[in-house]
């Protein structure tokens, strides 16, 4: 597969992406904390390769050496009958570091088979026992164990579990002792009392918990009460405690286990993500001895596993990252800055009144969005706020994971800030300032839409409002002319974005459709300072299906960033010309005015519209327009331009005054077929209506409505 | 041979016996720490190494193959490995025409199961959610899987968590050669589950562990497509264990007179050198999820991880290479004759099976030649056992409870081992049902119980 494009479209894959309608970046390459995609677009990982999994960051030969190494020399090998030196070491490191009692570690491959294993174990114990009616599950509702049926029946958020209810077991949740409901772990305890007495304590085989959670609620854990609230009633019922650490565990929170600082200890312990460091899947249940010594003793079946349990590979991997972790002191690290990079960030966030609370343990820092009218209601789930958020960091290169409110009502919109522990300083400080950046200018956005009762709504149909448009403009002398002026003839909202001017970074999903004006400088130069922030701009927006009309300058980059060439022509075109049409009723053949040097050629799959001796005029992909002319000249604009680049008009031999007199003479032929490029854009490209009435376009075609 | 005995951190499955520690392999050969070695005739013991262990040319190809990076997770970003292993495979899998990866069998199947179920609930059939599935299979260790099998010794332990999934008798020799009586189980369960319940039938193309080399007879197939048509549900086939050259075909169902809607493949896949599966479908599947929910976000950490992906792709171009499909489907056969004639004769001995690389051998009644081995006589933990200390390395399954089949050897070589590691296989294997059948007589005679 060749890669042309900036992003791999739905239709254009044969992957089954996790969301079907969405167009994904690829991801090309990483070194410690940065990873650039296939536009050459940098970002920092501040989400450790995007599920907390790459905790040592990217690209580190000794542990790609380590498993290339290990794969040459044996990989793979099921441990039902054998075993391997690899499997043998890793079980006895990690016992040694697990807390005090435990004796026996069982390897998987990831985390939901982890979960799915101590689920499993749990009931073997009480089997083993002779208790035979122990089987339910008491958990947290707002959780995340794993998308597998056992996995997903251990959260009670009914949004998550979507479809799937009729396999999942009914077991018991309560909620969580947040600030918000539950401060001082009270009614947590009371809920668990009482679902214990609504199952029966006798039938309850496990309370099964994240000892501090990720990214159903990030950062949090339950207060101490709470905690020696549990120990207690496990005493006294004989249940036991299962902790899911897959995120936790290894160092994520500035311990080995984040169960070391807790007034519980579990029985067993879930590990997954950081053992492999996002080098080897794997992951390990630890066994506490009493537990390990009733499920082994083969009074109930626990035989069944997985093919990669325990192979050589994922355990001689493991091994070496345990190695540069202990080696390196990079657990102790993120206990040591852990806490200062949570006030940083939260410094940074100060008086933005949508930041309701920053939580943080170690590197798993939890941002929590509220209502700025009362600094603790959850902001309403139309908005899309985290989303927002994500979107916005992903703009200016920053790579967070927000969680959306989940409709049983325990959490709103919130991010996980989980870097890599490897990261450094100045990557740390730059990932708060994005954060920062991000946060601000989404929140901005979402008090206007608070303000004005609208949720904003990504509808492209552009409503009784008119169409919302973005005009890019590059510099003072080239702005929208006649182009800006027909849009507001048509009622649509116009944004003039001077992107020269201002770095902020918006969101192409808020608008209907995106204009690109022209510019002196060139669509092919990497060093124009704005110009990454465009290309992203039109990346996004075209990703996102809004429709793009790129003139002259802006349709060079547009060819450019769809993944056709932009380069300086063999001969450049000055002057009022005509071009060669194969579609007159869009492109009507002119003459319009032309001023480039440059020239492009077209991205794969665009239709050419028109070209002229010099390349290509016009192109069509998707939903967007590219012309290498200029429809949005009017007397106003040439009057700047002849004074701005007379220079060029010298070098090119063209007189300055005549160019000027034949300018108002076309002055109305040329907005005519203006508004006719304009017309047809709207209506058979893009695919937009126009407000009822102005839409002439339409009307002829027969399509209003 | 050096073992590691009960002292060791690490939970063993069966923590009674002795574990030799393999330190090292090439091609089918495991060598221990002490210099012992071990023919390994199940590709690794879980049927996964199917191209033998350590192959440099594998491993060069992946490690170039996954470019810059080799971790992100699927939601911020696709990659060039996933996007070329998947497109590969919607080409190689008649029908198909989207690819999802995950880790392992158990989380494929898993997917498959969800899959099926958004399908229908997007398409306004929330009513369809059972599965009907053969007792005697096995599609992985978690409770969504377990549920799809009728295993009743491999539920039972947990049972309160088992979704109410119904299970149709195989349609073996034993029981139902034509498989008559399996289709009337399915008019059955059809009719029990109630109309417009029932949202996939679930099984193996070929089975696996628990049943060597099985397939139902064409008429159950085309009774199931008839099916199909008539009451709307999906058929799932599980192909972790076949998948991708194991029958002599890339795909097993490439023999049936139907064609799957979704497809998972595990195992071969990443070939020992990587945990990889997948899960295919065709486009009307596909289609019914994007014009509805539009989203199938739940994922696991690795999936389509470009490291993994790479791995995939450098297996393929292996086996294409190599003609391993061929070579499989050439050799299959005599393999088999070999094995039938080594082992046929033994009086412990009852059905030998066997589609490519995929052999098994039903353990029986010495007495009668035919009935099920009483499960205290052990004979799968005796088989695995006596061949380990004989140097080899096969799987075996033991009775299930339910008694659809009897104790099974499973012999899953890798498609490369050459013909003369095949023979000296199966020789080794045929001494080692010589003496467990001594072992096993001596048993029935001081009183093993049925």
């Amino acid at each position: 597969m060749q890669l042309k494009a900036p992003f791999v479209a739905p239709g254009d894959t044969s992957v089954f992406h996790l969301e079907l309608a969405r167009p994904y970046r690829v991801i090309v390459s990483g070194e410690g904390a940065r990873v650039e995609d296939s536009t050459g677009k940098r970002y920092l990982d501040a989400m450790s390769g995007g599920s907390m999994a790459a905790s040592l960051g990217h690209g580190r030969r000794d542990l790609i050496e380590a498993a290339w190494e290990q794969t040459r020399r044996i990989s793979y090998l099921d441990n039902k009958r054998l075993t391997n030196p690899w499997q043998e070491q890793l079980a006895a490191e990690l016992v040694q570091l697990a807390p005090p009692g435990f004796s026996n570690a069982w390897f998987v491959t990831g985390g939901s088979e982890a979960n799915e294993t101590m689920v499993r174990a749990a009931r073997a114990y009480h089997l083993a026992r002779g208790e035979r009616q122990r089987w339910r599950i008491i958990s947290p509702a707002q959780a995340y164990h794993g998308p597998t049926m056992a996995a997903l029946s251990l959260t009670g958020r009914p949004g998550l579990q979507g479809a799937f209810g009729p396999y999942l077991s009914r077991h018991a949740h309560i909620p969580p002792s947040t600030r918000r409901f539950d401060p001082t772990g009270a009614a947590a305890l009371a809920a668990l009392d009482e679902a214990l007495e609504q199952a029966g304590p006798e039938n309850v085989s496990a309370f099964f918990c994240e000892p501090i959670s990720a990214a159903a609620l990030p950062a949090y854990s339950p207060p101490d009460r709470f905690w020696e609230g549990l120990a207690e009633r496990r005493e006294r019922y004989g249940f036991l405690v299962c902790f899911d650490e897959v995120v936790t565990g290894v160092g994520r929170t500035g311990d080995w286990f984040a169960a070391d600082r807790l007034p519980c200890a579990p029985d067993m312990i879930a590990l997954a993500k950081g053992l492999g460091a996002g080098y080897t899947a794997i992951g390990a249940v630890l066994f506490a001895g009493h537990v390990y010594e009733a499920v082994a003793s083969g009074a109930a079946p626990f035989s069944i596993g997985h093919t990669w349990d325990g192979a050589p590979l994922p355990c001689a991997v493991g091994l070496a990252v345990l190695d540069v972790l202990e080696k390196e002191g990079w657990v102790d690290h993120v206990a040591a800055r852990g806490p200062s990079l949570r006030e940083e960030l939260e410094a940074a966030l100060e008086g933005d009144d949508l930041v309701g609370e920053v939580r943080g343990r170690g590197y798993l820092i939890g941002v929590d969005y509220a209502d700025p009218k009362d600094g603790v209601s959850f902001l309403p789930p139309e908005l899309g706020a985290a989303g927002r958020i994500e979107r916005a960091a992903a703009r200016r290169g920053l790579l967070i994971l927000g969680t959306q409110p989940t409709r049983d009502g325990y959490a709103g919109d919130q991010h996980l800030f989980a870097p890599p522990f490897t990261t450094p300083e100045a990557d740390l400080a730059e990932m708060v300032e994005r954060m920062a950046a991000a946060v601000g200018e989404v929140s901005a956005e979402v008090r206007d839409d608070l303000r004005s009762g609208l949720a904003p709504g990504f509808d492209t149909e552009g409503g009784a409002g008119g169409l919302r448009v973005l005009i890019v403009q590059h510099e003072d002398p080239t702005p929208g002319g006649v182009v800006l002026d027909w849009l507001v003839e048509q009622g649509a909202q116009v944004e003039v974005h001077r992107i020269d001017l201002d770095d902020r970074r918006p969101d192409p999903a808020r608008y209907d459709m995106i204009v690109s004006l022209g510019s002196e400088l060139a669509a092919y130069d990497d060093a124009v300072p704005w110009i990454d922030r465009e290309k992203d701009l039109l990346i996004e927006a075209h990703g996102a299906g809004v429709p793009i009309l790129g003139l002259c300058f802006g349709g060079q980059l547009l060819a450019r960033v769809l993944g056709g060439g932009s380069f300086r022509g063999k001969r450049s075109e000055v002057g009022w010309l005509k071009v060669k049409s194969r579609n007159k009723d869009l492109v009507p053949e002119g003459p319009w005015f032309q001023w480039h040097f440059d020239t492009f050629s077209l991205p794969p799959g665009a239709e050419l519209l028109a070209d002229s001796g010099a390349g290509p005029q016009a192109f069509s992909a998707g939903r967007s327009l590219g012309v290498q002319f200029h429809p949005e000249v009017n007397n106003e604009i040439m009057d700047g331009w002849v004074e701005a680049y007379r220079h060029e008009l010298d070098e090119e031999g063209v007189d300055p005054d005549d160019l000027l007199e034949e300018t108002r003479r076309r002055a109305a032929a040329s907005r005519a077929a203006a508004h006719q490029l304009l017309e047809r854009f709207v209506d058979e490209i893009a695919g937009l209506a126009l407000p009822r009435g102005n839409n002439r376009a339409a009307a002829a075609g027969g399509a209003g409505g | 041979m050096s073992t590691e005995q009960a002292a060791g951190s690490v939970f063993r499955k069966h923590p009674g016996h002795d574990y030799p520690i393999v330190d090292r392999a090439e091609g089918v050969r495991l060598y221990t720490a002490d210099g012992g070695s071990i023919l390994d005739a199940c590709s690794g013991g879980a049927m996964a190494a199917g191209l033998g262990h350590g192959v440099d040319e594998i491993v060069d190809a992946a490690a170039s193959g996954a470019g810059g990076i080799g971790y992100y997770y699927a939601h911020h970003f696709t990659n060039l490995p996933q996007e070329q292993l998947a497109e590969r495979l919607a080409g190689l899998a008649p029908g198909m025409s989207r690819v999802r990866f995950q880790c392992g069998g158990s989380e494929a199947n898993e997917t498959a199961l969800r899959l099926a179920r958004q399908y229908h609930v997007d398409r306004g059939d929330a009513d369809r959610w059972l599965v009907i599935s053969p007792a005697q299979a096995y599609h992985g260790a978690t409770l969504g899987t377990l549920a799809l099998s009728g295993r009743a010794a491999l539920r039972e332990p947990y049972g309160p968590y088992m979704a109410g999934h119904l299970h149709i008798p195989p349609c073996t020799e034993r029981f139902d050669p034509t498989g008559k009586a399996a289709l009337e189980a399915l008019d059955e369960a059809l009719e029990q589950a109630g109309p417009g319940k029932t949202a996939a039938f679930f099984c193996e193309t070929v089975s696996g562990l628990s049943l060597p080399g099985y397939s139902p007879p064409d008429r159950f197939w085309e009774g199931l497509e008839e099916r199909r048509r008539r009451h709307g549900f999906l058929i799932c086939l599980d192909e972790v264990v076949v998948g991708l050259g194991r029958t002599g075909r890339w795909f097993a169902y490439e023999d049936l007179p139907l064609v799957p809607d979704i497809v998972t493949l595990g195992k071969t896949l990443g070939a020992g050198f990587t945990p990889l599966s997948a899960v295919l479908c065709r486009a009307p599947v596909y289609e019914a999820l994007a014009g509805g929910s539009k989203e199938f976000d739940l994922g696991h950490t690795w999936d389509g991880a470009p490291l993994s992906c790479a791995v995939g792709s450098a297996v393929i171009d292996y086996i294409d290479r190599h003609d391993l499909v061929d070579r499989v489907a050439g050799r299959g056969p005599a393999l088999y004759g070999v094995l039938e004639e080594a082992v046929g004769g033994l009086d412990m001995v009852g059905r030998v099976r066997g589609r490519g690389f995929l052999l098994g051998v039903e353990h029986v009644d010495p007495r009668d030649g035919r009935s099920i081995l009483p499960p205290s006589v052990a004979s799968a933990d005796l088989v695995d056992s006596t061949a380990l200390e004989n140097g080899l390395l096969v799987r075996s399954t033991p009775p299930d409870t339910n008694r659809w089949a009897g104790g099974q050897t499973l012999l899953a070589p890798a498609f490369t081992s050459t013909d003369q590691e095949l023979a000296e296989m199966i020789e080794r294997f045929a001494g080692v049902m010589e003496e467990v059948e001594r072992i096993v007589k001596d048993r029935l005679r001081n009183g093993a119980t049925i």
